[in-house]
């Protein structure tokens, strides 16, 4: 990463900030520092350069400065801004030219002066909204492409200004006409150039080139996703976006669930016991064998006349593997028996509760409860005077606490959501009227990732690492790999390409399309 | 069988006619007595037979009697006046009931004249999709009345 050889000005806070990322990055991971040295590397160096993200980057240091967040979300990343800041002022000194390299004018070319003006108001117009956008991601590598647009209108400026000084201070052109005309091929040509940057940013990876197959890796969800030509780090970024909407939020209480509570009594991990003679047994309980399991292991290798036994114990839910099949094959069983019962039990449990609550009538909002001239009114009679929605919510919601507790607890989502949240979300389904199986999609399934309301800490920016074999700025191509960690999970990627589909023709030629009926034995005499 | 205005027993008489192919000439075959005799067509297609699966026919015929699926024109079988759909049950004297469909194939083409004992009656009718909802929808139904 070309970090050292941009502005010398800046190096040194950049190395400070960088160390001391380094040292905070250090503490938080675990024991792979090999991978933390590769990928440290890439995640700080920050050279990609997004087109303008100078008021993201305020709002997030105001963010920062109220709110107690880790060290990566409060991040003030010396390189991005220094990048901003360049092609900032690239932009602007580009566009500020050709008003800057006229005079007085005159008659004779205001024609040409209009169309100057529009020229330059379109190009205003379409580079705020093409680049003038919140950037969606940083990449590690250098953005080739954006390099590409920025280094082209350095150089027309450049060499416009250069055939400016030359000509008109030098040689004194006194041509007005001439000047101007110079100056709306200077704006020509920065058009084309915003036409070249379109088509390579924006439309070139439209269409599908490549299927990206994601495979998340505690729990082994997958999806596949169809990109255009793209650089290995934007093809990440995109896999991200598509990760934050079509993935289930990863519960990693979920594997814990399937251990019933038969196995969950039994012993908890795996215990060995070893034969010290041949003869006698090393009776050992369960704990004691896992005490000495693992300090035993080492003098069990090392000796060659132990006999070794693993037991398999009954179960351990979170033990490492030695539930036979059947156990795993009957936990799941069960597990499906019982969370189909408590589903059912929230369905009703929630028809009821809503069944309780409906909008109220204008003839009982406007007059006082007068009672009933018939019968038959009493069953209508609404309990109470009308109340907020937010009313009719609590109101009805301990009906249904029960189911709905039972429920998440088994869905493992119980840390997920609060009273409070439960709470609001039933008072927005009462507010809109919507109905009880509405208001129950949200606890029935684990959700998208975008939703998972326990995100980690900086939900407007996450941090991912991207792992690859090659450099992060080639092209997608057949057979590439790369994986993006953070944390607990981890999304290897693998790309595919799409076949070149050479279509024929078949023309239905209706006098000899025509159709006889099978019998499976039919004779003619 | 019962015998309502739809359905008849009938006895057709057939002469079989040599085959002829595209110039005219008549089209030989080995007999078996070791010469060469005429092709005789007789000019309907039939199926069944007491070994056939009666759920691969499309027509849905209620038995594995023998049934006459497509009789061509101007043949024989057509100037007797034998149909389609017709069911075969005696030819010659000689029952047809339990019968496999070869052996059917070949008494056919064994005889020279045939007198065929013929059931007619078997009727295709098709009932619409049912508009209520819960009522099955019979798509066809074949019934032999």
């Amino acid at each position: 990463p070309p970090t050292d050889s941009d502005n010398p000005n800046e190096l040194g806070g950049l190395q400070q900030h960088q160390q001391q990322q380094q040292q905070q990055q250090q503490a938080n991971q675990d024991d792979n520092w090999g991978e933390t040295n590769t990928a440290l590397t890439g995640a700080t160096s920050e050279t990609g350069m997004s087109a303008d993200e100078m008021a993201r980057y305020s709002r997030e240091l105001d963010a920062a400065a109220a709110a107690a967040a880790s060290a990566d979300a409060a991040g003030f990343d010396c390189g991005r801004a220094m990048a901003t800041v360049l092609s900032v002022t690239l932009g602007l000194a580009a566009f500020i030219s050709p008003l800057v390299m006229l005079k007085e004018c005159s008659v004779a070319c205001e024609g040409k002066l209009i169309s100057l003006a529009f020229r330059l108001l379109i190009l205003l117009v379409a580079t705020w909204c093409l680049f003038f956008r919140r950037g969606r991601a940083s990449m590690p590598r250098v953005y080739i492409f954006r390099v590409l647009i920025l280094f082209l209108i350095f150089v027309i400026t450049f060499a416009f200004w250069l055939f400016y000084g030359v000509r008109v201070w030098q040689y004194q052109e006194s041509d007005y006409s001439s000047i101007v005309e110079f100056a709306v091929g200077l704006t020509d040509a920065l058009l084309f150039v915003h036409y070249l940057g379109v088509v390579l940013l924006e439309i070139r990876h439209l269409q599908a080139r490549y299927a990206i197959k994601v495979l998340r890796s505690p729990d082994g969800e997958s999806h596949i996703y169809p990109v255009g030509e793209l650089s290995i780090q934007r093809a990440a970024v995109l896999v991200l976006q598509q990760y934050a909407v079509d993935f289930n939020a990863f519960n990693p209480y979920l594997e814990q669930a399937y251990a019933s509570a038969r196995n969950r009594s039994a012993h908890r991990r795996s215990y060995r016991f070893y034969d010290v003679d041949q003869g006698s047994q090393a009776n050992g309980s369960a704990a004691a064998g896992g005490d000495n399991g693992g300090g035993g292991n080492g003098g069990g290798h090392s000796s060659s006349g132990r006999h070794q036994r693993r037991g398999s114990a009954a179960g351990g839910g979170g033990g490492g593997g030695s539930r036979s099949a059947a156990d795993r094959f009957y936990d799941e069983c069960e597990y499906e028996r019982r969370l189909r019962k408590r589903r059912a039990r929230l369905v009703t449990a929630a028809e009821e509760a809503f069944a309780h609550v409906r909008r109220a009538t204008n003839s009982e909002l406007m007059g006082p409860q007068h009672l009933p001239q018939h019968m038959s009114q009493q069953q209508q009679q609404p309990i109470g005077k009308p109340m907020s929605a937010y009313e009719a919510a609590q109101t009805v919601f301990p009906t249904m606490l029960r189911a709905l507790q039972k429920y998440l607890r088994i869905t493992k989502q119980q840390p997920r959501y609060t009273t409070d949240m439960v709470l609001h979300h039933l008072t927005n389904c009462i507010h809109y009227g919507l109905s009880a199986k509405a208001f129950i999609e949200r606890y029935l399934t684990q959700g998208p990732v975008v939703e998972d309301p326990r995100a980690p800490a900086g939900r407007k920016r996450q941090t991912w690492t991207l792992l690859c074999d090659c450099m992060p700025s080639r092209s997608l191509d057949d057979g590439v790999q790369f994986c993006l960690r953070q944390g607990d999970v981890s999304l290897f990627c693998t790309v595919k390409r799409i076949p070149f589909f050479s279509l024929g023709e078949e023309v239905f030629d209706n006098k000899r399309h025509k159709f006889v009926l099978r019998l499976n034995s039919e004779t003619s005499v | 069988m019962p015998s309502s205005p739809h359905t008849q027993t009938v006895q057709l008489q057939l002469e079989k006619v040599p085959e002829r192919d595209s110039h005219g000439q008549r089209v030989m075959v080995k007999d078996p007595a070791g010469g060469l005799a005429p092709k005789l067509l007789t000019g309907f297609r039939f199926a069944g037979g007491i070994d056939q699966d009666r759920q691969y026919c499309p027509y849905g015929y209620p038995d594995c009697g023998i049934y006459v699926t497509h009789v061509y024109s101007g043949s024989p079988a057509d100037k007797a006046g034998l149909r389609v759909h017709d069911k075969i049950l005696q030819v010659n004297g000689n029952n047809l009931a339990f019968l496999g469909h070869a052996q059917v194939a070949a008494l056919l083409n064994r005889e020279t004249q045939l007198s065929l004992l013929v059931h007619r009656g078997f009727q295709r009718f098709t009932t619409q999709l049912s508009d209520s909802l819960g009522s099955e929808a019979r798509v066809s139904a074949s019934v032999l009345l």
